[in-house]
């Protein structure tokens, strides 16, 4: 029902919804009144409401803590990101500078269709992009996989050869420190001639550690070391060397019966050779 | 009351207000960041009355220039000043704390003894305009009967309904209602030249 003057009872309804303190459903009925259209009420409600603003000037002023600014400026900005384009938040106080301004809602009615339109064009050219890219990535991931798997196995090869190197070392190391140690070289002969072999000796334990640079050996060879008496050649065993030409070996020393002359490396048959088949390739005296 | 000065110094205030609200919807943040300078120390006080606890008190600072920034497009100048919209978005935010669990926190405090002698001084830009007007809603607040002004503020600052009030005072339905239309038919008129933009 509307009404053509204020009465007491809407009156007072109008400045307890203005101050929020009618019930829900009260509430809910005088809005539902104002919906009818009674512009009384309306106006009485509209003045009410202006004081209820001014009320908040009776409150005494208080300082927020400067860090506060901070936070509404990371908060507006992440907000921006998300909904429009937006001028940026102004260090404390500066001056009111008017900017270029996109507007937070520009679409119209007419405009729709072509947004639409462009929208899907828009979202087909990014997801063919985005393809290409992923495409693109899923290479390069591959090839960067390859490659490091490839580095994995180079460092894991380079890991063991420092490792073997390490027990090489140690060894040598233990049978120089023996007591009565002695250290033999071998010259590189005819087909070798760069060649040096090493053979230190272990008197004690009687071994042999050999260490050999010769050439890298052919497939299907090996190289042979020899005991040399003044009428016999003795196998004291093979040598393997990697594709550098690096050997390494352990033997046993010759038996002290034997009257030992020189000590040879000749290339023999995978296997070895029950007396040497090739030129020498290292040579040295041992004079025992 | 304030002079013709003031009065002239309000209104280009106001105007100035509603040409910022207008950049605010349009995106632009230094808008929102002047109003924020502009205002801050006088909604942060609304914002602490209300709640008596600084800590959600900035929170709810928060939450009220966010929610200008979002809204600033919904101003509606006919409704209500520039300010007086601020401060109706606080009021309203703050209030939605209280109610969401932390009414213990409310402040007890009648308005006298957090009035002038606790204001702290205001920023240049909120100083002469946001003073003056201060002082006359106050000085309003004191015209009425104590009775009327407890059941205002009882409304404005804690948010109760007629009937909370009237069981939190021990009084009749009827009398809280009487009080309440009374007390805001008085402020309407004490505060008209205000609410009409003649201050």
């Amino acid at each position: 029902m509307r009404h053509d003057k204020v009465n007491e009872q809407e009156q007072e309804k109008a400045a307890l919804y203005a101050l929020g303190a009618l019930s829900q459903h009260e509430a809910r009925a005088f809005e539902h009144h104002l919906r009818d259209g009674c512009r009384v009420c309306e106006v009485e409600l509209i003045e009410f409401e202006k004081v209820v603003g001014e009320l908040g000037y009776a409150s005494p002023a208080a300082m927020p803590p400067p860090y506060l600014r901070d936070l509404l400026t990371s908060r507006i900005e992440r907000e921006s990101q998300y909904d429009l384009p937006a001028t940026a938040f102004p260090e404390h106080k500066e001056a009111i500078t008017p900017m270029p301004i996109s507007p937070r809602r520009s679409f119209t009615r007419n405009s729709l269709p072509w947004a639409v339109a462009a929208s899907l064009a828009i979202f087909a050219l990014v997801s063919l992009f985005a393809w290409q890219q992923a495409a693109r990535d899923a290479s390069t991931l591959q090839s960067e996989l390859a490659s490091a798997r490839s580095e994995s196995d180079q460092l894991r090869a380079q890991a063991i050869r420092e490792n073997e190197k390490a027990n090489q070392l140690t060894e040598i190391k233990s049978a120089l420190t023996s007591p009565g140690a002695r250290m033999v070289t071998l010259a590189g002969g005819k087909p070798a001639p760069a060649s040096t072999v090493r053979i230190y000796w272990d008197v004690q334990s009687n071994r042999w550690v050999v260490e050999a640079d010769l050439p890298p050996p052919p497939e299907g060879k090996v190289y042979q070391l020899w005991f040399v008496t003044s009428d016999a050649k003795i196998s004291a065993g093979l040598i393997k060397a990697d594709h550098e030409g690096h050997g390494f070996a352990i033997v046993s020393g010759p038996d002290k019966t034997t009257r030992l002359a020189a000590a040879a490396i000749t290339l023999e048959p995978e296997g070895g050779s029950e007396q040497p088949t090739s030129e020498i390739y290292a040579v040295g005296e041992v004079g025992i | 009351m304030g002079s013709p000065r003031d009065s002239i110094e309000k209104r280009e205030r106001d105007q100035d207000w509603i040409e910022l609200i207008k950049k605010v919807s349009e995106g632009d943040q230094s808008a929102l960041a002047t109003l924020y300078d502009a205002t801050n120390r006088l909604i942060f006080g609304l914002i602490v009355r209300i709640l008596g606890d600084r800590a959600t008190a900035e929170e709810v600072l928060l939450d009220v220039y966010t929610q200008v920034w979002r809204q600033a497009a919904t101003y509606d100048r006919q409704r209500g000043a520039p300010l007086a919209w601020f401060m109706t978005i606080a009021r309203s935010r703050a209030i939605d704390r209280l109610r969401s669990g932390k009414k213990e926190q409310q402040s007890k405090e009648p308005l006298e003894a957090v009035g002038e002698a606790r204001d702290i001084r205001l920023s240049p830009e909120e100083d002469t305009v946001i003073s003056e007007r201060k002082k006359l809603v106050r000085s309003a607040l004191d015209k009425l009967s104590p009775e009327q002004r407890e059941v205002i503020e009882l409304a404005y600052y804690s948010g109760l309904s007629h009937s909370e009030i009237a069981t939190q005072l021990g009084q009749p339905l009827g009398t809280v209602k009487t009080r309440t239309r009374l007390g805001m038919i008085k402020l309407r008129e004490m505060l008209r030249p205000v609410l009409e933009g003649q201050i």
